[in-house]
């Protein structure tokens, strides 16, 4: 928790107390609450992912950018997973990109990509 | 002898680009600390946390040294002084050598082989998995965020213990003179307190105001002069320890240059 709500503290100079409320009622949103006081290595890949996603969420208006989400959950088989957690603190950022191989499309359930 | 006269040279610009860094990254931190910008609320909360971690957890094994070290030190320095008849000077020796000598001369050895060590290991070991970089992408500054806390919070721990040892040095003068020289608590503090100088006690203050800069921040240097492999952080500590110890002989030096020019 302390190194997700660090962004708060130093971009938008809120308290340590504003900023960790900010994060934990974020994590009460993604169910792990539990994990706020968990440091890295205690973290599941799960977890894990969800409390980078959080942090670079905390960027103001920023645009969130995912590369190679499967890298970080190989035991997962498709990205609803990671569009249920996008879903969930959606008012944190403006946009999302996310950038795999083009092999990895069908685990995202779409057709329509394009090709960089 | 070409190759012993290109080693010598080239070991003399090793040493003298390593100082240059050392010095120039000094001063930018000593800017950086007087400057408000540099203070938050995730500062504020670093320093805190490093001084629970520099001087409140180190306090079981800081006192029991100082008890036992300090007990040693003044028997044999009242015993000696009492051999040489050197009665009239016991404040002036007391407070000069136990005080501003001794105490934070034991002190820093104690922080730098406690927190020096492990504030080394902790940028390198940060450097190693790339948490260095990732403060940088969140555009958050390292120096403000990582090093002037600690650097902060180990000055303050300097002075507050060596002001600990100080205490403990001449509680356990109070039992030896008293066996010694015959001499009451009230005569003994009226001692201390007449030999006290002002400009003993600023050269004391600065001194260890100095010594706590440097203890952190050569290790933080060098620690950030590891590289990304896992093999370069032991190699980072000890360099930056051989340079902690040559730092406090620098300062050391110094100050008594300082006292008695």
């Amino acid at each position: 928790m302390e190194n997700v709500a660090l962004i708060k503290q130093y971009h938008q100079k809120a308290s340590r107390k504003e900023a960790q409320n900010i994060v934990l009622q974020y994590l009460k949103k993604l169910n792990l609450e539990h994990i706020a006081h968990v440091r890295n290595p205690n973290l599941s890949e799960e977890e894990r992912f969800c409390g980078m996603l959080l942090r670079a969420a905390m960027v103001q208006s920023g645009v969130v950018l995912i590369y190679r989400p499967f890298m970080l959950l190989p035991a997962r088989i498709n990205a609803t997973f990671i569009y249920n957690i996008l879903k969930n603190i959606d008012d944190l950022y403006t946009q999302c990109f996310i950038f795999d191989f083009l092999w990895n499309k069908y685990r995202y359930g779409m057709n329509d990509v394009k090709e960089f | 002898m070409k190759n012993i006269i290109e080693n010598i040279g080239s070991s003399t610009i090793g040493m003298i680009s390593s100082f240059y860094h050392t010095i120039t990254f000094a001063i930018l931190i000593t800017f950086k600390m007087f400057d408000r910008k540099t203070y938050n609320s995730a500062t504020l909360s670093v320093i805190t946390a490093q001084i629970y971690y520099t001087s409140v957890e180190i306090l079981p094994l800081f006192i029991c040294v100082s008890v036992i070290l300090g007990t040693l030190v003044m028997g044999i320095l009242l015993d000696t002084i009492k051999a040489l008849g050197l009665d009239q000077y016991l404040g002036t020796i007391l407070m000069g050598f136990a005080v501003n000598e001794l105490s934070p001369f034991v002190t820093v050895l104690l922080l730098a082989l406690r927190s020096g060590s492990a504030i080394n290991t902790e940028i390198a070991v940060m450097k190693v998995n790339r948490e260095l970089d990732t403060l940088q992408a969140f555009n958050i500054d390292e120096n403000n965020y990582l090093f002037i806390p600690r650097i902060i919070s180990v000055m303050i721990s300097l002075v507050l213990l060596t002001g600990l040892f100080s205490i403990v040095l001449l509680t356990s003068g109070v039992l030896f003179s008293n066996i010694l020289f015959g001499m009451g608590l009230n005569t003994y503090s009226m001692l201390l307190v007449n030999s006290i100088e002002f400009s003993d006690m600023t050269i004391l203050f600065f001194k260890c105001l100095t010594f706590g800069f440097f203890i952190t921040l050569i290790p933080i240097l060098s620690g950030m002069r590891a590289t990304y492999e896992l093999t370069s952080i032991p190699v980072s500590v000890l360099h930056g320890m051989i340079r902690v110890f040559i730092a406090i002989i620098m300062i050391e030096v110094l100050s008594l240059l300082a006292r008695f020019l």
